[in-house]
Order: C-alpha cells, then sequence, then structure tokens
C-alpha cells in the first residue's frame, strides 16, 4: 500500500465512533459481543432456573419459555459467537496478521459495524414489544413462524427477528467480502498464501463459507417474510386451520424452508468454529515454542472441510421423512467430515508434542479446545448416522453436542484470542492469576454440563420443553437437571471475574513489550499496542514462514520473526 | 532451524476486482436458492402457470440494449453513453412497475398465485440489485464514464434477469 505518512484520526467521533480503523472496528465488535453475551447468557440462566423450578410454581409460561430458547440461540449464535469471533477478531487479525495496515476498504468495514447496531436493537428490542419475542426456534421453522397469529411471538417479534437477519446478512457479506479482499490483496511483501499464520486462513475460508451460504437464508427470509406480510404461500400448506377457519393458503413446502436454512445453517457452523481452531493452532504454536505439526496438511484438511460442510445440510433433517437414499448420502458426507477434521484435531495434539510447553492462561484455553473438539466430534459421528440420529433427534443429546462444538470451541477461540492478543490491542497484559482462575472455573464446568446434556438426550430428554415433570419418561435426564443448573451459575458467575480482569487490565494491567509471548508472526513485528497505521513508517516483509520455532534453544533465542 | 527464504512476489488482483467477483458469487448462491425453492413449489399440486405480462419482454429487450451501451461506455469512457444506460436502466424499472400493474390488474396479486408470487419475488429482487448498478453508474457520471467494473456487473445482472426470465417462463 502507498501510504507515505500516517494522521491517525483527531476527533472523538472520528478515532471510536465512525472508525476506519480496523482495530478499533475489532473492539467495537468485541464490546457489541461481549454486551450482547451477558444478555445471551442471561437467557440460558433464566432456562435454566425454569428448568429447575417446581412445575407448579414455574418461572415463566411455556411460551415464554420458548422465546427465551429462541432469542438465546440467536443472539448467541449470530450476535456474540459471530460477532466476536468472525467479525471482532477477524478485523483485529487479518490486516495485522498479513502485515498490512488495514481492511481493504475500511469504509465498508465501519459500514458493516453500524448495520450491524441497529440489528441489535432490534433484537433486544423484540422483547419489549405486544407478544415477546420470536419464539418459533433459532431455527424460525414455519409454520409457526410464517402465521403471525401462531403464538404470542409469531407476532411482531416474529417480524423483528426477520428484520434484524437481514441486516445481519447485510453486515456480514461486507464483511466477508472485505476479507477476501484484504487476504488475497493486501499480504506483505514476500508473504505467499502458504505462508500465512493458519488464523488468516481459517478467516479466509469462514468469508468464502459464509458469503456463498447466507444468500440461501437471504433467499428463505424474503420468502417468510412475503408469507407474513404478503399472503404469498411458499412455505404454507394448504389446510392450515386457525380459530375454527380454514386459512387462505395453499400449495406451500414448510420443508422447503429447512432445506434453505441449513443449507446456510450448517456451514454458519464452519463459519464460526475454523477460526477457533486457527487460532488455537496460533496459540499452541507459540505456547509449544514449535511449529504446528503439518502446516500444509492443515490448511488442505481445513479446506476439504469447508468443501464438505457445504453438501451436508441434510444431517438437520432425518426425520423429515426424506428418501432414504438421500438420507444415506447425507450420512455419508456427514461421517466423511470426520476425517480431514480428526487430522486437524491429531495435528494440534501433534504440535504439542515434544515442545517446551508454556501454560499461560492462552495456552490452557488452547488445550480446552483440542478436548472440546474430541469430545464434541465424537457425539458428532451419532448424530450423523441417521439410524442413531432418528432417536436423538431434539433431544438433549443434540443440545449437548451443538453447545459443545460451537458454543465451547468457539468461546474457548475467543478467551484464548482476548487473552492472547490483549496486550497487541493494549500494551498491557491480562492478569495471569485472576485469568488462571476463569480457566479452571469455567472449563471443567462448561465441559460437565455438555457432557451431562449428552446423557440427557440418551435417557430420551426431549429439548425446548418448559416442563419436563409431565412425562414419564426419561428419568435419568430429569436427576442430571439440578446438577447442570447449579454449573451453569457458576459458568455464568464466573465470567464477571474475566469482564472484571478484561476492563480493568486496559488501564491497569501489566504494561507489556512489543512481543510479549515471543510469538513469530506479523502481527508483533510492531509497536504494542499497535498504533494507527499498525506499524512504524515502513510495513514489514515477510521473509520466512509463520512459525519458526525451535523447542531446543534456549528460551529467548527459540523464535525467528517472520518479518526478520 | 531451515528458514524458508521467499524470492518471489505473488500476483495481485485489484481488490475492487476480487470483492466484485466474489459479490457475483454471492447474488448467484441467492438466485441458485430461488431456483430451488421454485423447483421444489412448481411440483406442488395446486401449480397453475399464468402468462407474463406482456410488457416484461420489451423490458428485456431494453435491458439487452443498455448493456450494449454501457460497453460503448466504459471502451469510450463516455459520460453520454454512461448517461443513457443510466436512462436505459431506470426505465427497465419502471417497466418492471409496469409489468407489475398490469398483472395486478388482472387480478393476480401478491399471493393469489404461486407462479405469480415467484415472478413478483424474482423480478424485485433483480430490481433491487439493478438499483445498485444504478447508483453506482450516478456515482460514476459526476467524475466521468462507467468503469468496466460496473459494465461487468450490469452484463451479469442482465443475464441473471435472462436466466429469471428462462425460469419463469419455460
Amino acid at each position: 500500500m502507498a501510504i507515505e505518512e500516517h494522521h491517525g484520526p483527531q476527533s472523538f467521533i472520528s478515532k471510536y465512533v465512525f472508525s476506519f480503523d480496523h482495530k478499533v472496528i475489532g473492539l467495537q465488535y468485541l464490546i457489541t459481543a461481549m454486551f450482547m453475551g451477558l444478555f445471551g447468557g442471561g437467557l440460558a440462566v433464566l432456562m435454566r432456573i425454569q428448568l429447575a423450578s417446581s412445575p407448579d410454581d414455574p418461572l415463566v409460561a411455556p411460551e415464554t419459555y420458548i422465546s427465551l430458547v429462541t432469542m438465546h440461540g440467536t443472539i448467541m449464535v449470530f450476535f456474540v459467537v459471530s460477532l466476536a469471533l468472525v467479525s471482532g477478531f477477524g478485523n483485529i487479525l487479518i490486516p495485522l496478521m498479513l502485515g498490512a495496515r488495514d481492511m481493504a476498504y475500511p469504509f465498508l468495514n465501519m459500514l458493516s459495524y453500524w448495520t450491524i447496531v441497529p440489528a441489535c436493537f432490534l433484537v433486544l428490542g423484540s422483547f419489549l414489544v405486544e407478544g415477546g419475542a420470536a419464539a418459533a426456534g433459532w431455527t424460525a421453522y414455519p409454520p409457526l413462524s410464517a402465521l403471525p397469529e401462531a403464538v404470542p411471538g409469531s407476532g411482531l417479534g416474529q417480524t423483528l427477528w426477520l428484520a434484524a437477519m437481514t441486516l445481519f446478512i447485510a453486515s456480514f457479506t461486507m464483511g466477508g467480502l472485505n476479507y477476501i479482499a484484504t487476504i488475497l490483496n493486501c499480504r506483505a511483501k514476500g508473504m505467499r498464501l502458504m505462508d500465512m499464520p493458519l488464523t488468516v486462513w481459517t478467516y479466509f475460508l469462514s468469508a468464502i463459507l459464509g458469503t456463498l451460504s447466507f444468500p440461501a437464508l437471504t433467499a428463505a427470509a424474503i420468502m417468510l417474510m412475503l408469507d407474513r406480510h404478503g399472503g404469498t404461500s411458499f412455505f404454507l400448506p394448504a389446510g392450515l386451520v386457525f380459530g375454527n377457519e380454514e386459512l387462505p393458503h395453499e400449495g406451500g413446502t414448510p420443508l422447503l424452508f429447512q432445506h434453505l436454512f441449513w443449507f446456510l445453517g450448517h456451514p454458519e457452523v464452519y463459519v464460526l468454529v475454523l477460526p477457533a481452531i486457527g487460532m488455537a493452532f496460533d496459540i499452541i504454536a507459540t505456547f509449544a515454542r514449535r511449529p504446528p505439526f503439518g502446516y500444509r496438511m492443515s490448511v488442505y484438511s481445513l479446506l476439504s472441510v469447508g468443501v464438505l460442510s457445504m453438501v451436508v445440510w441434510g444431517h438437520h433433517m432425518f426425520i423429515t421423512g426424506m428418501n432414504p437414499y438421500v438420507g444415506e448420502y447425507f450420512s455419508i458426507a456427514t461421517v466423511i467430515i470426520t476425517a480431514p477434521f480428526a487430522v486437524l484435531g491429531l495435528n494440534m495434539i501433534a504440535s504439542i508434542w515434544r515442545g517446551r510447553i508454556r501454560f499461560r492462561v492462552p495456552m490452557l484455553f488452547a488445550l480446552g479446545i483440542i478436548m472440546v473438539i474430541g469430545a464434541g466430534g465424537f457425539g458428532g459421528i451419532y448424530l450423523a448416522t441417521s439410524v442413531s440420529d432418528i432417536y436423538f433427534h431434539d433431544s438433549y443429546f443434540v443440545v449437548g453436542h451443538f453447545h459443545l462444538m460451537i458454543g465451547v470451541v468457539t468461546l474457548m477461540g475467543t478467551f484464548g484470542g482476548i487473552y492472547y492478543w490483549f496486550p497487541k490491542l493494549f500494551g498491557r497484559m491480562m492478569n495471569e492469576t485472576l485469568g488462571k482462575v476463569h480457566f479452571w472455573l469455567t472449563f471443567p464446568a462448561i465441559y460437565t454440563i455438555f457432557i451431562l446434556m449428552h446423557f440427557q438426550g440418551l435417557s430420551g430428554l426431549l429439548r425446548r420443553y418448559a416442563d419436563h415433570s409431565i412425562y414419564g419418561f426419561a428419568e435419568v435426564g430429569k436427576t442430571l437437571a439440578p446438577t447442570i443448573t447449579y454449573l451453569t451459575f457458576v459458568v455464568a458467575g464466573t465470567q464477571f471475574i474475566f469482564l472484571f480482569n478484561f476492563f480493568v487490565s486496559i488501564w491497569r494491567g501489566k504494561v507489556a513489550g512489543d512481543n510479549p509471548w515471543e510469538a513469530t508472526t506479523l502481527e508483533w513485528a510492531g509497536p504494542s499496542p499497535a498504533p494507527h497505521g499498525n506499524y512504524g513508517p515502513t510495513l514489514p516483509e515477510a521473509k520466512r514462514g509463520p512459525y519458526e520455532y525451535d523447542p531446543a534453544q534456549e528460551a529467548g533465542n527459540d523464535f525467528a520473526p517472520q518479518a526478520s | 532451524m531451515e528458514a524458508t527464504i521467499v524470492t518471489s512476489e505473488p500476483r495481485r488482483i485489484p481488490a475492487a476486482q476480487i470483492i466484485l467477483v466474489v459479490f457475483m458469487g454471492t447474488v448467484t448462491m441467492l438466485f441458485a436458492g430461488f431456483t430451488a425453492a421454485y423447483m421444489i413449489r412448481r411440483a406442488g399440486s395446486d401449480w397453475t402457470h399464468i402468462p407474463l405480462p406482456g410488457v416484461v419482454w420489451i423490458n428485456t429487450a431494453i435491458l439487452i440494449v443498455s448493456s450494449v451501451t454501457i460497453e460503448f461506455a466504459w471502451r469510450r469512457r463516455s459520460q453520454r453513453w454512461t448517461a443513457l444506460s443510466l436512462i436505459l436502466g431506470a426505465v427497465f424499472l419502471l417497466g418492471q412497475i409496469m409489468a407489475w400493474r398490469q398483472l395486478t390488474s388482472a387480478g393476480l396479486g401478491l399471493g393469489a398465485n404461486a407462479h405469480g408470487s415467484f415472478f413478483y419475488m424474482l423480478s424485485a429482487v433483480h430490481g433491487l440489485h439493478l438499483v445498485g448498478g444504478v447508483c453506482a453508474m450516478i456515482y460514476a457520471l459526476r467524475k466521468g464514464s462507467a468503469s468496466r467494473l460496473i459494465a461487468t456487473y450490469w452484463h451479469f445482472m442482465g443475464g441473471v434477469w435472462l436466466y429469471v426470465l428462462l425460469l419463469l417462463a419455460v
């Protein structure tokens, strides 16, 4: 880039509010995600209280409980994990790790953030409207989502949900376009694609997957909107009766929505999980003091995971009565994903092998990711197989599985990333002891919660039910519920330690040097905190691969930065 | 320690071109999604084909002509040809609104017939994407003529329209 001089923006508004600087935008995303996370996590706590309270004295009515479930899922997937991990860290890390001054299109980047802000308000505001927030699940299946009169939440709440999703998709597409252009175009001099840190590779794939799969949801959302407000019958079949009157719709197919939704929904999982895996690779390399095992193998595995993720959506729909041969195909294709995923997991484990491990906080979270991918992936095999999935479908087994994968993996990635790149952003370290307390209280508890949910599902406990006591089955699952509720309190409470640590460390943390972790990648080639423009007058050049560590050497002498 | 010494400089493509290509990929996937929906919905037992409003064919001709004029616009760096393409684009959009009115006055509102619903929806979504192209032309006119990238996008959206027409007509 031919920018010679760098005058940072001067006024408060241009510096912190409508900023073009990728780091500020990334932080805006992160902080927005933290706020939304408090809210979405709070909903989870409310759900657990409801499940633990006596059926005679429930916390909320069943239709409100469904709203809680719906909005917890929506907020966590689209407004916490997507915002923190993909938009937040993506913006912060891509230019820094590529040795660029900013994203390819800083204005588009700012626009993308300010598109998501109204979406957040719509989501939060939907709790205040008549009928309450949307209640058709985060998947918004019709007819529940298509008939405004179906349940209280199907009214204005669902409309606001759809409006928020539209804004989210617009914002995410802008971000994705920007990521792809930046990665292809703004790499440091000398950096080939195969010299990029794995984190950048995962963002690259995640952006491609996002831009190619989100349009299917856009199409579905447009049709859903027309069914709700235009009187069309895309998803609404004939013969629906409401209040003893037959509705005028005819000929629509509710299943069509499910196909379109999951065509997005499944790749979306990888959009979220891949960056966490990439970060884990980078963090493990730094703290095991050796290059990740099989860099190229990991890149090719990531590529094949990406391609496969686009063609397996049907495994979410095994019980819809699909043709058994189609189900067979989706089963086999899904199980094939295990192969590249196992390569990734084994490469992570092999990366630690004979390393000189430093058990700092980011490393703990990265090691946690390996463990969770193992357990989560194992449950996935049972859900990929149509025979067992028919039993597990809509049970807590599914809830446990997907929370491990897109809940815990991404959360561990986000936390690990925050502890690891905090000095880059603020020039200070987060408190190590509080960080360790945070990890050791969060990880075992959250892991146990979702492993126990697998057992609840095995015993037949069904998800989304506000009150299980009226059903005479799944006794084992019911007895596990109180434990899960207590652990939820532990996890939720512990996050305040993290928030305290984060905000206090911004001003009071121990001052970090430019490269506190003795890492090699380009983001550490400039000063910390990174100034406007990221690097001084000259941009770094990539002179070698991203991970030149040697555990055999003395500490301090065991790494060669990519820029030197 | 072995160091990977990099000698060759990677080839770079202009960022705007990358963005355009990926965006066209996104739009393609959007219409692929609609196509899937159309195929499945069409197999429904209540499906009846309706004749498309006649003005659509005139609109299509106008859009094809505008693709020719925008080619002149960027090749000759001509503001006049750009303005002409812009006008043709706007006429096409107005023509599409006329098509909707023809259909509505024939008693086929948005929800009356599934085939008609698809016509309204697909032409509206296509029209919105075309509005983006018109805005880009207006922006370009302030400084000069339409660029090659705008022309590429315009051809692409023209192609999408021909595809939509083919899908709905047969």
